[in-house]
């Protein structure tokens, strides 16, 4: 698709810089012998100030209070300290003392208050070591019924019975085994090493494939050159026939008026079309054609002339 | 804020020894001071001020050479200066600086190169182009002053006047002396080559 120039305007890649143009307008005004002033085209530095947004509340009677943001410049300075005199800096440097209060043992006891055991709770066993066996002893002597203690079989049996073991996994083999589950040679072939390989040398044969197949950029002035080339060519298949002898005679009558042109191959008198050469109403004719479209007027060579200073 | 130019003639200008400022002065304002030998030299530097970058990217795309550029924005601040006070306020005075630069740098050329037809491209113009550092040499700014290079000098100038100075077509036709509808024509036509030459360089 064509690039629309119109559509997005492109700038002038041209940039000298302002310095250039103030040097230059110092020249201009020594050239016309006039004292130089400098025009103050020189660019100034831009300095950026920091600004620091806080918010400021500015309606608070009904609704929702309104804040905004106010950008102001934080004051980043900062507030010189008094140095001390000289004289009155110590000469001698301290070393810091290690204070170390030791706490006596009898201290403790001047802590206020007692400390009350927790309610319920059996010297020795702690809450956390008590047992459901615990609780019904202390069920049956609040109660006098009988406790029997119950007896856990934790005990390990001195016979255990023997059963097979199956280990879940063979851990061990023997010499015998290795030699008749051996690894087979294809399972030993690093297949994806192989592959990478393979893909490689495929990428590498497609590339030289492509690069070969595309052709090399022209550069513009090659294609203007070609274009140059084949014009003459297009020139020539037009102007290839030959021109026939016709009786003029024979052609109607408005054709015989236009006869001449046809031979000549022009159909207008250069003369003619000079917009500024030609009468009043020639160019208010020529306007209207253009602007209808059904004529398109060529640059006039007068608009290099020299200007009437 | 501007001030009527009857104000000026009457309060300002009996007063030669008041400072004006004419960074504020319009068009107008300032054509009248071109009258006033008193102030011609101000008026002129106001002139060089305003219009300096003007002229010279103007000369700059026709000519693609910075040094090129240089003189002729020089020579072409000199014929103002050399009759600024002949200028009448008929036409723009922008259009009158442009019509003089026209004619500066057709001068030029006509001086590198005397049988020069201006109906052809000047492709060596291309040649120029990156030759020194006042140039984006990347982008398609590029792209355009190289395409800009195969354009006929006529269209290229109505191109130019039209896509970088964006003169309307009745002020490029008072500055070219030549009919809107050639304009108009020759605009299209240019435009047309220009995104085909970008549409290659792409």
């Amino acid at each position: 698709m064509a690039m629309d120039i119109e559509a997005k305007k492109i700038k002038s890649p041209y940039k000298p810089s302002s310095d250039y143009f103030s040097d230059l307008a110092i020249k201009i005004q020594q050239k016309a012998g006039i004292e130089p002033i400098d025009l103050g085209l020189k660019q100034e530095k831009v300095v950026f100030k920091p600004t620091v947004k806080e918010p400021i509340q500015l309606t608070v009677e009904f609704g929702f209070p309104l804040t905004t943001q106010r950008s102001s410049e934080p004051d980043i300075s900062m507030p010189e300290a008094p140095l001390p005199a000289i004289s009155n800096l110590p000469t001698e440097i301290e070393t810091p003392e290690e204070k170390v209060e030791v706490i006596e043992s009898n201290s403790i006891d001047q802590v206020p208050g007692t400390l009350d055991p927790v309610p319920g709770s059996l010297d020795p066993v702690t809450e956390l070591e008590f047992s459901d066996e615990d609780l019904d002893r202390l069920h049956a002597e609040m109660t006098g019924e009988s406790f029997v203690p119950t007896q856990v079989a934790f005990e390990k049996d001195s016979n255990p019975v023997k059963t097979q073991k199956t280990p879940a996994v063979k851990v061990e083999k023997s010499t015998a085994e290795i030699s008749d589950e051996r690894i087979p040679l294809w399972a030993m072939i690093p297949w994806s090493s192989l592959l990478g390989v393979v893909a490689s040398l495929f990428a590498v044969a497609a590339a030289w494939f492509i690069w070969n197949q595309i052709q090399k950029p022209l550069t513009v002035e090659q294609r203007v050159a070609r274009a140059v080339q084949s014009a003459p060519a297009a020139v020539a298949v037009n102007a290839s026939p030959e021109k026939k002898e016709i009786d003029i005679e024979a052609l109607p009558a408005s054709h015989q008026v236009i006869y001449d042109m046809i031979q000549e191959g022009t159909s207008t008198n250069e003369n003619e079309m000079n917009f500024n050469q030609m009468p009043e109403q020639s160019r208010i004719s020529s306007v209207e054609l253009e602007r209808n479209g059904l004529t398109v007027l060529d640059l006039e060579d007068q608009i290099f002339d020299e200007i009437e200073l | 804020m501007s001030i009527p130019k009857e104000k000026i003639s009457d309060q300002e200008m009996r007063k030669p020894e008041v400072s004006i400022n004419f960074q504020r002065l319009d068009e107008n304002q300032l054509v009248a001071y071109f009258q006033k030998a008193s102030h011609v030299e101000d008026a002129f530097r106001e002139v060089i001020r305003r219009f300096q970058e003007k002229v010279y990217f103007y000369v700059r795309n026709m000519l693609v050479s910075h040094d090129d550029a240089n003189d002729v924005t020089q020579n072409t601040f000199i014929k103002i200066w050399q009759n600024l006070s002949t200028f009448r306020g008929e036409s723009k005075l922008s259009t009158w600086i442009l019509r003089i630069a026209s004619n500066e740098a057709i001068s030029h050329l006509r001086k590198r190169k005397p049988n020069i037809d201006f109906d052809e491209a000047q492709p060596e113009f291309a040649d120029q182009l990156g030759q020194d550092d006042y140039l984006s040499a990347q982008g398609v700014e590029a792209k355009l002053a190289k395409a800009m290079c195969y354009l006929p000098y006529k269209q290229k100038l109505v191109f130019v006047l039209r896509y970088f100075e964006d003169l309307s077509y009745e002020e490029i036709a008072e500055l070219t002396q030549t009919s809107v509808g050639a304009l108009k024509s020759s605009y299209h036509h240019a435009v047309k080559k220009i995104e085909i030459y970008l549409d290659v360089l792409r």
